[in-house]
């Protein structure tokens, strides 16, 4: 009885969890901080079952900062990425699934560190 | 082994296994004893042979239980059909949860877009959000392009040393 008390216990729990929405960290930086600041433009819209969201900085070292090390949290979430660092500066893709379909987080700095863009596109079932 | 609520002692279990090792129980006797082995948790070199022997497994073994002198089978069933229902209900529950939230609050589509600091009007948004979208698209197909060349770089460096991937 008691092993099936845990074995229900642990079916729960992984049910639980299995219900729970990805997590992405960066989605957070779309939670309003950023909408009065100039150096940086902010879009977001849902259309066509479609979520997508940018933030493009420009001459703000402190807030790419801020970007980077949150992302970097978010890429221990998934073994799906790919990083290219050139003269251009660097670019991340990761991808993260939930729901069988993808999320795509975008991340693309300048050499200087100053400036960025990052962005979050998937279909509206990957975030429930 | 005839009383069928009297639960057996350790020794006298083994007693009775004795019995059968010797060959001294009758057919009836023995089905009984293999009935009381599967109930009963009690362990010994000689009670395992016999189970051994008998190829039973106590999958009713749970000693409060039988101390009690209590049938398990019906109250286990019953303990599985609660859980399950109660299963039944939190995944209903949830669905509808999620369902309901994610539907009823949302409009279909929205655009916003903040530039310098400002709100911009709806249709200013659309534009600026649907040029960023593109820019956002372009970026995935160039790094899937990199990737798939890049994968195609580590095949042929495979292939050209005859390596096994």
């Amino acid at each position: 009885m008691k092993r099936f008390v845990i074995i229900f216990s642990l079916a729960l729990v992984s049910l639980i969890a299995n219900a729970k929405s990805p997590q992405i960290l960066v989605e957070q930086l779309f939670d309003g901080r950023y909408n009065q600041e100039k150096t940086v433009r902010t879009f977001i819209s849902k259309d066509n079952g479609t979520y997508f969201r940018m933030l493009q900085v420009n001459n703000n070292s402190a807030i790419v900062k801020k970007i980077a090390e949150t992302l970097a949290k978010d890429k221990t979430k998934t073994t799906r990425f790919s990083e290219q660092t050139g003269a251009g500066g660097s670019s991340t893709i990761i991808k993260i699934i939930n729901n069988g379909e993808t999320i795509d987080i975008g991340f693309q700095q300048d050499p200087s560190g100053n400036s960025a863009t990052l962005f979050i596109k998937g279909p509206e079932k990957a975030f429930k | 082994m005839k009383e069928k609520d009297h639960i057996l002692t350790l020794q006298e279990t083994e007693q009775l296994c004795h019995q059968y090792m010797d060959c001294r129980l009758s057919v009836l006797e023995e089905t009984e004893l293999r009935y009381f082995l599967t109930q009963v948790d009690y362990h010994s070199v000689l009670i395992d042979e016999v189970r051994e022997i008998m190829n039973i497994d106590t999958y009713f073994a749970d000693k409060n239980i039988i101390e009690a002198g209590k049938k398990l089978s019906p109250k286990w069933v019953r303990y599985m059909s609660m859980a399950a229902s109660i299963a039944v209900v939190i995944c209903i529950s949830l669905f509808f949860i999620k369902t309901s939230s994610s539907e009823s609050v949302e409009p279909q589509s929205y655009y916003i877009a903040y530039v310098d600091g400002h709100l911009l009007s709806d249709e200013e948004a659309q534009l600026q959000v649907e040029e960023a979208k593109k820019s956002a698209d372009d970026f995935i197909k160039k790094m899937e392009e990199l990737e798939a060349h890049e994968q195609e770089m580590i095949d042929d460096f495979f292939y050209e040393n005859n390596l096994e991937v």
